[in-house]
């Protein structure tokens, strides 16, 4: 069950701004996913082994070898940008 | 007993790796965003790929430092929304960690416990404006381990060791570049609040820890303590309040899909150990046993490989016992006056072996020994060849020691009346005299006899 609380906390956390308006629209809807999803946890799980992937698959490690990075205007094309650093919301 | 603190570390240290973590970046000093990826600028579509250098150096201290290796690699995602993370989150290791239990013993038989030590990317560089951050993804994506410690030191002279030996480990097993991030959160309660748990966080190089320990231990003990986390501001050096708006549960951690597990085999680990070098722990005793070393002498040798190689190189031209003593006792102490690390300056054994010798064959004296080992540390010159052309061999001839005492005792003669009136300090002061007299080339044990002779 969520409870406006936790929705002010989720949202808070993600830095989102809700409406009271959207609040009130989200929360049922929300409730609804997770209502649906918690079905999951009536299955006994006891004694299995977590599953990550469908397929048995290894992470393979690279050398520790450089290789071509951006240039600055490529990494900032898509940004707002100051001086070469990526404009930021205020953070302190 | 019970302590009147305990003091935990979880400390995050940069490995020198060329490239980042999960993309072929380049680690080093550049304009902003000039050394970034779509992997470490977390556009979406792209992925990460493990550096197998990052994975050996982060395996290397965890055996360093006797733990226990997990027997699979598996990367979590912790999720956060700051602007230092593209992603919105950061790739850590959490539920398993690359290796736990591990061990740091400190000089007095503390053992302090290390719960565990992960490898994670550091987030991008912030700096902040009226207003506004600038973010710099250059340093998004850097190797860090972190190693974390159980509460187990008890003092700032501990914690203060505890860091001392970690740098000694990383220098010997060279993982770490000297202008690279060492931070730490610092956990100190004090008895005075009944342990009231209070967590620093984000202490910046090994000085800083130092004076954080410190400065919070005092506070602590003074001030009204509540469980909380606080900031360190290095300029005041104080800490402060920090309100925290996440909590662990609200990273919602899961194990990332795109670094599926891989397994951490036998063979891997065993080829890691082999390449572990002696570390100073063992160098320590090593010298204590085989060279009868000091043991304080035999541990401050070995904190620092470079030190230690000088040393030894030189143990085995001379006697090993006479070496540490110069070694610790006048260069380093040298070195320190000047600020100096042996390791960034050009001196090597080479140099000072040859001044070893002549003092061990008393061909100068101790006081002139250390005025060359001093003039060493300043620049490294050829001690033979100095010794020679400033005539400073040490004077064993009586004859022309007996003129210095004779003209000494004749220049003071109120030290002389003093003497023979019973004050021992006078001899002394007239020992002194002399010694200056001939430019400390005398050798102090012909000059007391001679003196004795010609007063007593």
């Amino acid at each position: 069950m969520i409870t406006q609380d936790v929705l002010d906390k989720v949202a808070k956390n993600a830095r989102l701004t809700l409406t009271k308006e959207e609040a009130a629209q989200f929360l049922p809807q929300l409730d609804e996913v997770l209502t649906h999803f918690s079905t999951l946890q009536d299955v006994d799980t006891e004694g299995v082994e977590p599953s990550f992937l469908p397929v048995k698959l290894s992470t393979e490690m690279r050398e520790d070898l450089p290789e071509e990075c951006l240039t600055q205007e490529e990494a900032l094309k898509n940004a707002q940008s100051k001086n070469g650093y990526i404009k930021g919301p205020k953070s302190v | 007993m019970q302590s009147d603190m305990i003091i935990g570390m979880e400390v995050h240290i940069q490995l020198n790796t060329n490239t980042k973590l999960f993309c072929g970046c380049k680690i080093e000093n550049a304009q902003p965003n000039t050394r970034t990826c779509p992997v470490c600028l977390g556009h979406p579509g792209s992925r990460p790929t493990l550096n197998k250098r990052a994975i050996e150096y982060a395996t290397k201290m965890a055996l360093a430092l006797q733990s226990t290796i997990a027997s699979q690699l598996v990367f979590s995602r912790k999720t956060y929304f700051y602007p230092d993370m593209g992603k919105n989150y950061q790739i850590t290791q959490y539920e398993t960690p690359l290796a736990e239990n591990g061990t740091v013993v400190l000089s007095d038989g503390t053992k302090v416990r290390i719960k565990r030590l992960h490898v994670e990317e550091d987030p991008a560089g912030m700096v902040h404006e009226e207003g506004l951050s600038l973010v710099d993804y250059n340093r998004s994506g850097i190797p860090l381990i972190e190693v974390v410690t159980e509460p187990d030191m008890i003092s700032p002279e501990q914690a203060r060791e505890f860091m001392k030996k970690l740098q000694s480990i990383l220098a010997y097993l060279d993982i770490f570049a000297s202008d690279g991030i060492i931070k730490a959160d610092v956990n100190v309660s004090v008895k005075s609040s009944g342990f009231e748990r209070v967590e620093v966080k984000n202490v910046t190089g090994f000085k800083e820890i130092e004076r954080c320990v410190e400065y919070e231990v005092k506070r602590q003990q003074t001030d009204t303590v509540v469980k909380e986390t606080r900031a360190w501001n290095a300029e005041l050096g104080r800490t402060r309040s920090l309100r925290l708006k996440e909590s662990e549960e609200d990273y919602g951690y899961i194990t990332d899909p795109d670094l599926v597990v891989r397994p951490i085999e036998p063979a891997f680990v065993e080829s890691i150990q082999k390449t572990l070098p002696e570390l100073p722990e063992e160098k320590t005793a090593r010298f204590v046993k085989e060279h009868k070393l000091d043991a304080i002498d035999a541990r401050i040798i070995a904190a620092e490989p470079d030190v230690a190689a000088l040393y030894e190189e030189s143990s085995k031209q001379v006697s090993p016992v006479l070496a540490a003593r110069w070694v610790r006792r006048e260069l380093l102490r040298s070195l320190n006056t000047q600020g100096k690390k042996l390791k960034d300056t050009p001196l090597r054994a080479h140099h000072v072996i040859p001044l070893f010798k002549l003092i061990e064959n008393k061909q100068i004296t101790d006081r002139v020994g250390q005025k060359l080992i001093r003039e060493l540390a300043e620049e490294p010159f050829d001690v033979a060849e100095r010794v020679q052309k400033e005539g400073l061999t040490a004077v064993s001839d009586t004859g022309e020691i007996g003129t210095a005492v004779d003209e000494t005792l004749s220049e003071n003669p109120q030290a002389l009346q003093d003497f023979k009136q019973g004050e021992a300090k006078a001899f002394e002061f007239l020992m002194g005299q002399i010694m200056r007299k001939t430019k400390g080339k005398a050798l102090p044990d012909v000059v007391r006899k001679l003196l004795e002779e010609k007063i007593k």
